[in-house]
């Protein structure tokens, strides 16, 4: 098998409706907030160029699109996810609750190889508001009790934390490689828009 | 939890198969307010992919669509040992340890290759969905001469390459594709014309080609039998000319972690543009009035201004509109763990591989499709066979029996395990003459691409929205103006230098990529 090193790192935001995913990576991505919640129309993925250990990497974001809402994410959108962030709302304890279903979830449907050190990062969002609910205490055991999982609160609105959590997502995103996980599996296969997949010599039956 | 669903949509769509999944997003992409639910609670329907345990467990409960599911497990238990070369590992698998690898698997109900400029591939392009979707170049396009699998040359280089032709086999080979290349072209060529009305084979036999490169040219390239007209071979054999040399080394592609993925890549560009999901919901009944369809699902009444449905997810109160489910598809489905052919064809772990197939007979074709763990769909060291022929009964191992005993011995050791079922449909003929104004998709079809699917879906989108484009470009996120951002960054003039010159590529590149309305 070919050990072709990633560039591209596949990072999953997922929780609860409204609990600030969309926000988040807007905050990140193009440094926005919005407060007109829309139950994410036209949020799909957004990509940024970062900087880990001397690296630059690719680091492609991809949004649930909405289709969390009715618990009818399909497999399709795990595939090949090298991180997942789980996002849950300060103020909504159920949202809270429900982390352990999205992390059970993502384990089911991933099926990553190392599931106990697959790479998550739990975001406690919306910290500005004053109607908290789900004390960092209290999240921070849960992150302990799940293999350490790091924990940011963060506030999209205000920016606060978003850039550090963001950066420890994709520090551990790669990391995994360190350990020889982030390994190609499928080192030929091809995204059919990108140019470069074409050969360069046309090697073909236009006799 | 609360069921907040609204209730009021301009388009409803049943199920979450290939065709269905195509309107839902053609219908979001143009504005339209989609609510896009299925009675399973996995995707795609009669089009999607199973875990090993999951597909047992659809075999075990016959439905409308999917039935006469029947599975074994064979002398799975049997110890290799590892007497075959020492660095070689050899495992040996149980059934215990292929169920433990259960979610590796990707087993697919409706498999089948896009060619690489075939429609699907050009629709996934021409609608940016791409972007959502990955896939293996299969290796080798095979067929079956003498007993053997052998590999079809597909480029230049294989044709000098191989060592499955003569030297004089591969001038007569290298001819013959470049007239058929040509053909067309030059109208008046008095050559190809009298041919016009005869049969493919009587064509090719006037070429005086070896039987070799005539069984090449007719089971592979122009997949045809001795029926075949003329005009049919020449354009199935252009086709997959016209393929070649794009993506990897032969002409089709296979979408990593099997077809299933696809119709989840549409469901996404809906999603994507404000269309909401549902699984596990179920319908009820559908009422309708002069204005209105009245979807009961839930104890909610769901109202729309079009519905679209699968056969297989009418409630039963209307199915019998649309006549009964037949057999369309006899399946069958092996894992072994020995690639089929030689080394040659599965080089370094194994080869995701096509062949096409005629009975003994000539009469009637089956496909086959061999994927190893390159294509994601089943564990390193194991292979999926996907047999899949036309139904003429409701016996899918009898109507593949023929077939099968063409490409292996289903007792032999390596086989570990197999299964067959039949996929059914009603009538294309009893779905059209429904007296009601539900849009009832085809199911699917025999066809290698996804021609008859897209064309299915795109005639139905037609009918919704008259004058409507189906599924044009949808832009990429980074194009996508976020509010209060002044509209005019998007503007072509202002874009920086690298980013126009992309631009003007794409538009080039979706100019040429234009299919023929």
């Amino acid at each position: 098998m070919a050990t072709r090193k990633k560039s591209l790192l596949k990072v999953i935001i997922l929780g609860d409706s409204s609990v600030g995913k969309t926000s988040l990576m807007n905050q990140y991505v193009n440094k926005r907030f919005s407060n007109q919640y829309k139950a994410t129309i036209g949020a799909d993925f957004c990509t940024k160029e970062v900087v880990v250990n001397d690296r630059v990497v690719t680091m492609q974001i991809w949004d649930t699109a909405g289709q969390e809402r009715f618990q009818s994410l399909g497999v399709a959108f795990y595939r090949g996810a090298d991180c997942c962030v789980l996002v849950y709302d300060v103020t909504a304890p159920n949202s809270f609750k429900n982390l352990d279903s999205w992390r059970d979830e993502f384990l089911i449907q991933a099926s990553p190889r190392d599931p106990e050190h697959f790479p998550f990062v739990v975001l406690g969002n919306k910290v500005d508001l004053d109607n908290r609910q789900v004390s960092t205490r209290r999240a921070q055991q849960w992150c302990q009790s799940k293999n350490d999982i790091p924990y940011y609160e963060t506030s999209a609105k205000e920016g606060i934390n978003v850039e550090m959590a963001f950066q420890t997502i994709a520090k551990n995103a790669l990391e995994q490689e360190a350990e020889a996980e982030l390994i190609n599996d499928f080192p030929d296969q091809l995204r059919l828009n990108s140019e470069n997949n074409r050969p360069s010599n046309a090697d073909n039956c236009q006799c | 939890m609360s069921d907040d669903l609204p209730e009021e949509f301009d388009l409803i769509v049943i199920g979450t198969g290939f065709a269905e999944s195509c309107i839902a997003a053609a219908a979001s992409r143009i504005g339209k307010n989609v609510l896009h639910i299925d009675s399973n609670d996995y995707y795609g329907d009669v089009w999607s992919s199973f875990s090993l345990e999951a597909f047992n467990k659809l075999l075990e409960q016959p439905s409308s669509s999917v039935r006469n599911g029947t599975y074994t497990w064979h002398n799975a238990t049997e110890e290799h040992g590892q007497e075959q070369g020492q660095e070689q590992e050899t495992t040996s698998w149980t059934r215990e340890s292929l169920l433990e690898k259960s979610r590796r698997f990707s087993l697919d109900l409706s498999p089948r290759v896009a060619y690489c400029a075939g429609s699907l591939v050009q629709l996934l392009i021409k609608s940016n969905i791409c972007r959502y979707a990955e896939f293996r170049s299969l290796d080798h396009v095979c067929m079956l001469y003498s007993k053997e699998l052998v590999s079809v040359p597909c480029s230049r280089s294989d044709v000098f390459n191989t060592k499955t032709l003569t030297m004089v086999e591969k001038r007569l080979l290298m001819k013959f594709l470049t007239a058929c290349n040509d053909y067309g072209e030059d109208k008046c060529n008095e050559d190809s014309l009298a041919f016009r009305g005869g049969t493919f084979l009587e064509y090719l036999q006037a070429q005086r080609v070896t039987e070799k490169i005539s069984n090449c040219v007719m089971q592979a390239i122009a997949m045809c039998d001795a029926s075949t007209s003329f005009e049919t071979g020449m354009e199935r054999t252009q086709r997959f000319l016209g393929s070649l040399g794009r993506y990897g080394n032969t002409p089709f592609l296979f979408p990593m972690y099997g077809c299933g993925e696809l119709p989840q890549c549409f469901c996404r560009l809906c999603a994507v543009y404000g269309g909401i999901y549902c699984l596990k919901r179920s319908v009820e009944d559908i009422n309708w009035t002069e204005s209105e369809l009245l979807v009961s699902s839930a104890g909610k009444t769901l109202r729309a201004k079009h519905l679209v449905s699968a056969p297989s997810q009418l409630p039963a109160t209307l199915a019998t509109h649309f006549g009964d489910p037949e057999p369309r598809l006899s399946r069958g489905l092996f894992i072994t763990s020995k690639p089929l052919g030689s080394e040659e064809l599965n080089k370094g772990g194994g080869g995701v591989n096509f062949l096409r197939l005629l009975t003994t007979s000539g009469e009637r074709e089956a496909c086959l499709i061999q994927l190893s763990h390159y294509s994601g769909a089943c564990p390193e060291g194991l292979y999926i066979l996907h047999l899949t022929t036309p139904a003429v009964s409701s016996n899918p191992a009898g109507d593949l029996a023929d077939f099968v005993a063409q490409l292996f011995d289903p007792n032999a050791s390596e086989i570990l395990y197999s299964a067959y079922f039949t996929i059914a449909a009603p009538a294309a003929e009893s779905i059209a003459n429904a007296a009601t104004p539900i849009y009832c998709t085809a199911g699917p079809v025999y066809e290698q691409d996804y021609d008859a699917a897209i064309e299915n879906a795109r005639h139905i989108f037609s009918q919704l929205y008259e004058n409507e484009e189906f599924l044009p470009r949808a832009p990429d996120p980074e194009e996508i103006v976020v509010d209060g951002e002044d509209p005019s960054a998007l503007n072509e003039h202002s874009l920086p230098e690298d980013l126009r010159a992309q631009l003007q590529d794409l538009e080039q590149a979706a100019q040429q990529m234009d299919i023929a309305e």
